[in-house]
């Protein structure tokens, strides 16, 4: 309670130097931007009528509020602060130096979302035209999320660390981007599972990191313009670390991605893929016998293809194909097996009502390679409405 | 059901299929950004539509156009444009080159005055309301941008949000 109290009263007094900073009357007023959105969604599960099964979805009404803070503090340093409200209340999103004296090579250091994945820098809802993110980057939306545990990399994951990156041109026609960071990394106790995501990003531990070797990572991205209005990005990403106490249990995470863009049209792909060590002292703990294939460690996969097209000025058509396969051991009690996997195909679409307030409307069709042991099925729709602003 | 490679492979058919379709149906009008957070191009000045064109296509990849044209009802300057678009430019992916800079700036330039001019009240000329003038009668609003100048600020002196949002 006492955390919670003074997290609430850092994030007033950020809100009000926030006020403070960008007053008509401040002099600085040209060194600073401030940014921001806010999304209301609705999500309708018509085929989880009943509150049991309910209890695996977050349904309902759900604000997702964003303010962003950016100040050119000399030169080549800036500093960054975002302050999110969501599921979890408060939440510091950003809180980070960046000090870059040329274009190739940069370092910010504080608390970020590290570079991993194409999705992480569209995150922010209103920058991502369906209100559900894609299923290898959910946090809390998909459907079973607690059998699943969530999803492979749910995003954002900001986290203390420090970074360096930088980006070249190659004439005028090629960028190539690169970043390598050290962060605290995921926790989870030393016989979890899988990661404690409320452990990873609980303001209760004061956002301290569990033990003391870091997670270490990078990504390498290529962007190319083909045509006037035409481009391609192709990026790899990935992190390791150990997430238990003791440091003696591993997960990597790796992913690749594409984004190909023509005028109006949009299309995105990207895979990724988590592999983590479970602790096997105790093998009665497991559904499988440790010494299988696959005893001690599990791998989550997830990929997606969306396409996103321009009907109009203010209309545009989504599409998406994601889903996710889990391999490896579970704990006896899991609801999923070896090889479990979910795909869900979503179709919506995005009004532009006045500039930067936005209709959102989708509609999801899962199907599970399980039966929900509570209603009996493996299929499910899920329906999203939303109103989305942004300055 | 079980995830296959060859789900998969259908699954980006699909998609690319249904891209094509699209993308040859709605036309190519590139000048059109791909949200409706843009500016309506046919009451542009002649004279800025290449540039808009520009602004539109490079800033609209990571974030909404609102984003920038927000920005442009505040009282800012030259210097803060030059900043802000060298900041965005060194975005991972942006695909802002150092050749974009210029005619991104010279837009924004334009759009901040005509903003300025409609919250000052001025109704002088044709850019306050966005209505493009007429070929023969050039207003002060169309007339060739200034080009915010390189020594006005230094050009490395930005640093980045390192997401494409607020």
């Amino acid at each position: 309670m006492g955390s919670r109290l003074g997290l609430v009263l850092v994030m007033t007094t950020l809100l009000a130097a926030l006020a403070a900073i960008v007053s008509p009357r401040s002099a600085w007023a040209v060194d600073h931007s401030l940014s921001g959105s806010a999304q209301l969604d609705y999500h309708l599960v018509p085929t989880a009528p009943d509150a049991n099964a309910r209890k695996s979805t977050f349904d309902g009404l759900t604000t997702e509020a964003s303010v962003k803070l950016t100040a050119d503090v000399a030169d080549h340093l800036s500093a960054s602060i975002k302050v999110c409200f969501g599921c979890h209340g408060f939440e510091a999103d950003m809180a980070y130096v960046h000090y870059q004296p040329i274009e190739e090579f940069g370092v910010r250091a504080g608390r970020f979302s590290p570079s991993f994945g194409a999705f992480n820098l569209r995150h922010d809802p209103a920058n991502h035209g369906l209100s559900s993110k894609p299923l290898p980057y959910d946090m809390g939306r998909m459907l079973r999320l607690s059998s699943w545990n969530m999803s492979v990399l749910p995003s954002p994951f900001p986290d203390n660390g420090v970074e360096l990156g930088g980006t070249h041109w190659i004439g005028t026609k090629a960028q190539i981007d690169y970043a390598a960071y050290v962060v605290s990394g995921f926790k989870g106790a030393n016989d979890s599972f899988d990661v404690d995501w409320i452990q990873s990003r609980s303001p209760s531990l004061y956002y301290a990191d569990n033990n003391g070797r870091p997670t270490v990572g990078g990504r390498l991205a290529t962007t190319v313009r083909l045509g006037p209005t035409t481009d391609l990005t192709l990026g790899a990403s990935g992190q390791h670390g150990t997430y238990n106490p003791d440091n003696t249990l591993t997960y990597s995470i790796v992913g690749g991605d594409i984004s190909f863009r023509a005028d109006k049209t949009i299309v995105r792909v990207e895979y990724l893929v988590r592999r983590q060590e479970l602790d096997a002292s105790n093998p009665a703990r497991f559904k499988y016998s440790i010494s299988r294939e696959r005893g001690d460690f599990f791998t989550k996969h997830g990929a997606y293809v969306e396409l996103e097209q321009g009907l109009t000025s203010r209309v545009a058509l989504l599409g998406r194909v994601d889903g996710m396969a889990r391999f490896g051991n579970l704990a006896r009690e899991s609801d999923l097996v070896d090889g479990s996997t979910v795909v869900r195909g979503t179709v919506g679409g995005l009004v532009t009502i006045e500039r930067g307030f936005r209709l959102k409307l989708s509609t999801e069709f899962w199907r599970f390679s399980d039966n929900d042991l509570r209603n009996g099925t493996d299929k499910a729709v899920s329906i999203h409405t939303a109103l989305v602003g942004a300055f | 059901m079980k995830v296959t490679a060859r789900g998969f492979v259908g699954s980006l058919f699909i998609a690319a299929s249904v891209t094509a379709a699209l993308h040859l149906g709605c036309g190519r009008d590139a000048a059109v950004p791909r949200d409706g957070d843009g500016l309506d191009v046919s009451k542009l000045p002649q004279q800025v539509r290449e540039d808009y064109a520009l602004f539109a296509n490079r800033c609209s990849k990571c974030h909404s156009l609102a984003r920038p044209l927000a920005l442009a009802t505040r009282e800012v300057s030259d210097a803060f444009w030059e900043r802000y678009v060298e900041r965005m430019r060194r975005q991972p992916g942006s695909g802002i080159s150092v050749d974009d800079e210029v005619p991104i700036r010279r837009f924004l330039h334009f759009y901040s005055r005509v903003e300025r001019e409609r919250q000052n009240g001025v109704e002088a000329d044709a850019g306050s309301s966005l209505i493009a003038a007429p070929p023969s009668a050039p207003s002060a609003a169309v007339a060739p941008p200034v080009i915010p100048s390189a020594s006005a600020q230094p050009l490395d002196g930005a640093t980045s949000p390192i997401d494409g949002g607020p």
